[in-house]
């Protein structure tokens, strides 16, 4: 990574991550609004990067916001989760003359349809595990859909909203 | 070895990725046993401290409605010292001083400030700036003016973090003030004000406005503080149990400053009971 993009990405690292715990974390409206608006992190890391570096980079991430949240190793197992299945979800829906180069997952280098099928399905998949962690039985099922579909939706509209802004 | 390495570089990602996911879900499994280990929960020195700086800021929303609590709560007090002076004058009159009353000195009270509170989870923990060297061990009740919040869990030198009433894993014994018919509290995972009352039985009497107070089983809690008001209480005809929602009288929303519950007899007590049990 040269210095510029790394830069970058720390500075977006910390950002997300005072704003998830001081904010996102910390809605006392409704009771269960709790979009997981750092996963844009993972989502807008360089395709170039190392895998592994990219798993333990997702660790790190998850066992931060488990140590605010107290929420014990639930971020972490959600965040990797995601960060594994990112590389073979994009090649799944990328245009073919992408295949080659390295770019940033964004609305920009993918067009908005690809990069809305990519992210929707990272973000859904993310609140699904992290809320079913959290419930750890079915006896809640329910609840946890709910959180599922309402807080992936703010999480979709804040990622896409952040992507608008800078295009 | 050659292989072992390209076997590596080949499918390294998916190893680690693998024991990644076994290390997070270990700590996930064992979540009761690492609650106790204070840097991996919000009692550790940086999120404490992160958290309180939070806590400043936005303790500065609450401010008119603790300052009521604040003002209710004097002047309950006030009232409370005037009946006793009251009393006392009556006890010298009468004995000359010859009566000595033992103070009930079981409990003693430390206050807190909440720096981080959560209620949009199933397990909500509650993190104060009160520490070990203040006294606070796991175990103990935590009381704001108004009802009980919960258990404290962990706890460092300089904070602690409370297993909150709005937590699934809680579990607390309650009765009802009226008639003393016992029950356990738990809350339902889905409204910050609700918990429900099981394990009541069909021959017991609850209605509706009854109030729920801790049991005093525990030492944790003393007997009579109360923990909710009943708003629904009905007789199932397939069930041998009361269906008892209650409105839990701690407002979860507002909290700012809480009290610690110290039981000064607690090793005692628990090596009695151990005595006892075997």
């Amino acid at each position: 990574m040269s210095g510029n993009l790394f830069m970058r990405h720390f500075i977006r690292f910390v950002l997300l991550m005072i704003l998830q715990v001081v904010i996102f974390d910390n809605i006392r409206f409704l009771g269960y609004i709790n979009p997981l608006f750092y996963i844009w992190f993972i989502l807008g890391l360089p395709t170039s990067i190392n895998r592994s570096l990219l798993l333990i980079l997702a660790f790190l991430t998850g066992v931060i916001l488990d140590v605010f949240a107290n929420t014990l190793g639930m971020y972490a197992f959600a965040t990797v989760f995601v960060a594994y299945f990112r590389s073979p979800l994009l090649k799944l829906v990328e245009p073919r003359d992408h295949a080659s180069s390295a770019y940033e997952p964004s609305i920009r280098t993918l067009g908005f349809p690809i990069f809305l099928k990519y992210a929707a399905s990272l973000i859904v998949f993310l609140h699904l595990l992290l809320f079913s962690l959290e419930a750890f039985s079915f006896e809640h099922y329910e609840l946890v859909l709910i959180k599922t579909i309402i807080n992936s939706s703010l999480t979709l509209l804040l990622v896409l909203s952040v992507q608008k802004s800078k295009t | 070895m050659e292989q072992l390495l390209r076997f590596l570089m080949r499918y390294g990602g998916t190893f680690l990725f693998i024991i990644l996911e076994v290390l997070s879900l270990i700590i996930v499994v064992n979540q009761n046993s690492f609650q106790h280990a204070s840097f991996l929960s919000s009692s550790n020195q940086a999120a404490a401290l992160l958290l309180k700086a939070e806590g400043s800021v936005v303790s500065y929303f609450g401010l008119v409605e603790t300052n009521q609590q604040l003002a209710t709560e004097n002047t309950a007090l006030q009232n409370r010292v005037a009946q006793l002076q009251g009393k006392l004058e009556s006890l010298n009159d009468s004995t000359h001083g010859e009566l000595q009353i033992a103070p009930d000195q079981a409990y003693h009270y430390v206050s807190a400030k909440v720096i981080g509170n959560s209620i949009n989870r199933l397990q909500n923990y509650i993190t104060l700036d009160k520490g070990n060297l203040d006294g606070i061990k796991p175990e103990m009740g935590v009381v704001d003016n108004r009802g009980v919040v919960g258990i404290v869990t962990a706890v460092s030198d300089h904070f602690a973090v409370v297993m909150s009433l709005l937590n699934s894993k809680s579990q607390l014994s309650c009765k009802v003030k009226r008639t003393n018919d016992f029950g356990s509290l738990v809350w339902n995972g889905v409204d910050s004000d609700y918990a429900n009352l099981l394990e009541v039985p069909r021959h017991a009497d609850v209605r509706v406005n009854d109030t729920l107070i801790t049991s005093g089983f525990s030492a944790i809690f003393p007997e009579g503080i109360p923990v909710a008001i009943v708003t629904q209480s009905e007789k199932s005809p397939s069930s041998s149990y009361y269906y008892i929602v209650g409105k839990l009288t701690a407002n979860f929303r507002t909290l700012t400053y809480v009290n610690v519950i110290q039981y000064q007899n607690l090793e005692e007590l628990q090596t009695v009971q151990k005595e006892g049990e075997q």
